[in-house]
């Protein structure tokens, strides 16, 4: 049997990954069982690799061909520069929402600066428009930044909208939805069309209810 | 960090290629460059430097954003070339109007595309690809085909397949399911990325019929052995699903049919191509070591009709492969000779040395001052050449001294 390989994202989407692996009939076992340090694990009778990974790795694993298929969210590959990754299968997981959001104290101040953990997606957003603002990248805790006056705006995900509410923090505008993703790279697509064929359909087909 | 003299520097996205990787790129280009000439094409090698113009009008390309611009004395836009099709539509649009056709063209160059830099992704990409130009039918496509694979196999990848696709066959399959001309290049787009996520949205937007919808997200999987040209058939009465039975029975003739595998979905990016399309993949590489196809209307766009096939491969993935499975072993080298001499020998060391090179024994190279047989042992061994030729005086004679190392 072809042996695909497949990197998964640590972290936030991990487990409804695996439960939905788990659901399509997979074995996950081999991750389950697992301590948490070992980053290569092998489902031998299924023929599939499991590579674990940092989400903002996955785009690279899969488009070197290390890996054949990645989980990843939506946000991580519109934030990456990569070649050509293929999407093949929304997974409906781990949805949430790219905003704009402002301190609710301050709407109609304008826009200078906006602080993000997501300088591509901020600066291609606000590009389009023709707004000029300048993006201030920052590596954590975002909605710090109207609250000290580093910026009067930020985008970032948001999921429930309860950190915006603590800092507050209101949702001015959405970017776009954003859900885990199933990509792959041109190579695998081809050469192991057949496996991965049959993965996305058994995934599409728990996700969707009927997918062919 | 310490500060490094920045003369050291090099520009992003360029790369020197080192003796070891020259080597193989000297040896991949040579391998190919045969195979070509056996097959009847002719080198050109042309400019490395266009007008924008003739990347940026005429086809919808998508290099706007990608050329490397400067301008000449009179303020015109030069641009260094973003792919070698262009380049040579232009060549024979000028120059080689009296040639009898069809014309059959090969090249081996380099293109400069200025891609957004990320840690050392490349902006100059090495190419060797043909074009064979004045023929329309299925006997040209197969031929392309059939060289595209022995290409690969030259180069030592019998893995390799080759995907086949068609554009006339995806557009008269998209005017069936009843969308229009613009929502079928927006499926087109998605098509050419592979973003199926992308496209089953859109499509679900679509005021069409449950049927149409299917059909459109079905076209990607329209892949597999040529049994899928019959599958296809039975959707689409079009004159290139004929077309592309047909071609298969040339690849059978050509001895090459089982290597090339149907993907209906396949759609480029580049506007220009109007008939096959194809990419060929091997082992376990991300992304294709070769791709081409037919562009019928491109001559057109330089004033010469001319439909047209071509394909060119990608030398640096090639070179990534060679270099990751270690040197071929194909060609092996005897193994070089040094030769070193004794004082006053220099000039009976320069006879030995051309006798030997004459000889044609592989690699010989000359020690560059006088040694001790003993340094001249050690010294062949830290060149890592395999023969040792040592010239010493014997009384009133010249001895030359043979040994391996």
């Amino acid at each position: 049997m072809t042996e695909l390989t497949v990197a998964l994202s640590k972290g936030r989407i991990l487990n409804p990954t695996l439960d939905l692996l788990a659901r399509a009939g997979f074995d996950t076992g081999v991750v389950l069982k697992s301590s948490d340090r070992r980053l290569v694990l092998k489902d031998r009778a299924g023929g599939i690799n499991y590579i674990m990974a940092k989400p903002q790795d996955i785009p690279t694993y899969v488009e070197y061909g290390v890996a054949d298929l990645g989980v990843v969210g939506k946000d991580v590959l519109l934030e990456q520069t990569a070649g050509v990754l293929y999407e093949l299968l929304d997974l409906r997981l781990g949805y949430c929402r790219m905003v704009v959001a402002r301190h609710r104290d301050r709407l109609e101040l304008p826009i200078h600066f906006v602080a993000t953990k997501y300088p591509l997606i901020t600066e291609k957003y606000f590009q389009e428009q023709g707004r000029q603002v300048e993006v201030i990248k920052l590596h954590g805790s975002v909605e710090l930044a109207p609250l000290l006056n580093l910026a009067e705006a930020v985008v970032d995900l948001v999921s429930t909208g309860k950190t915006l509410k603590e800092n507050n923090l209101v949702e001015v505008e959405e970017i776009a939805p954003i859900t885990t993703r199933l990509v792959a790279n041109q190579g695998s697509y081809q050469m192991k069309s057949h496996r991965i064929r049959e993965f996305v359909n058994s995934l599409g087909r728990v996700v969707n209810g009927s997918h062919a | 960090m310490e500060k490094k003299l920045q003369y050291l520097r090099k520009p992003e996205g360029f790369k020197d290629l080192l003796p070891r990787e020259a080597a193989l790129k000297r040896r991949s280009e040579l391998v190919l460059s045969r195979l070509f000439a056996a097959w009847g094409y002719r080198e050109v090698v042309p400019s490395t430097v266009e007008y924008s113009s003739i990347f940026t009008a005429g086809m919808k390309t998508d290099y706007e954003e990608k050329l490397y611009r400067f301008s000449d004395d009179r303020g015109r836009t030069l641009v260094l070339r973003p792919d070698l099709t262009l380049p040579l539509a232009r060549v024979v649009s000028t120059h080689l109007q009296e040639e009898p056709l069809p014309l059959r063209l090969f090249y081996q160059g380099s293109i400069f595309r200025y891609l957004p830099s990320k840690a050392g992704r490349q902006r100059e990409f090495h190419q060797s690809g043909v074009e064979l130009l004045g023929s329309r039918g299925p006997l040209a496509d197969a031929e392309l085909l059939a060289l595209a694979v022995a290409s690969l196999k030259a180069l030592g990848m019998g893995d390799a397949k080759i995907f086949l696709g068609n554009l006339g066959f995806v557009n008269s399959y998209l005017a069936r399911t009843g969308v229009s001309a613009e929502e079928g290049e927006r499926v087109k787009a998605h098509l050419s990325g592979k973003d199926l996520v992308g496209l089953e949205a859109y499509v679900e937007g679509l005021s069409l019929g449950r049927q149409a919808k299917e059909d459109l997200l079905g076209l990607s999987r329209l892949k597999g052995g040529r049994e899928v040209l019959a599958e296809a058939a039975a959707w689409v009465q079009h004159r290139d699903v004929g077309d592309m039975a047909e071609l298969f029975t040339i690849l059978d003739s050509h001895g090459v049919a089982g290597d090339v595998l149907v993907d209906l979905g396949l759609v480029r990016g580049l506007d220009y191509y109007t008939g096959i399309v194809f990419d060929g993949y091997t082992g376990n590489l991300g992304s294709p070591i070769c791709g081409g196809g037919r562009y019928d209307q491109l001559l057109g766009c330089f004033g010469r009709d001319l439909p047209a096939v071509g394909f060119a491969v990608n030398m640096d993935n090639v070179l990534l492969l060679l270099s990751r499975q270690g040197f071929p072993a194909d060609a092996p080298s005897p193994g070089s000779t040094l030769v070193a001499f004794a004082p006053g020998l220099q000039g009976e060391a320069c006879r030995a040395a051309a006798r030997l090179r004459e000889a044609g024994r592989g690699p010989v190279e000359m020690a560059l001052e006088p040694l001790s047989l003993g340094e001249s042992r050690r010294f062949a061994a830290e060149r890592k050449c395999r023969h040792l030729t040592y010239l010493e005086r014997q009384g009133e004679t010249t001895a030359a001294r043979e040994e391996d190392v």
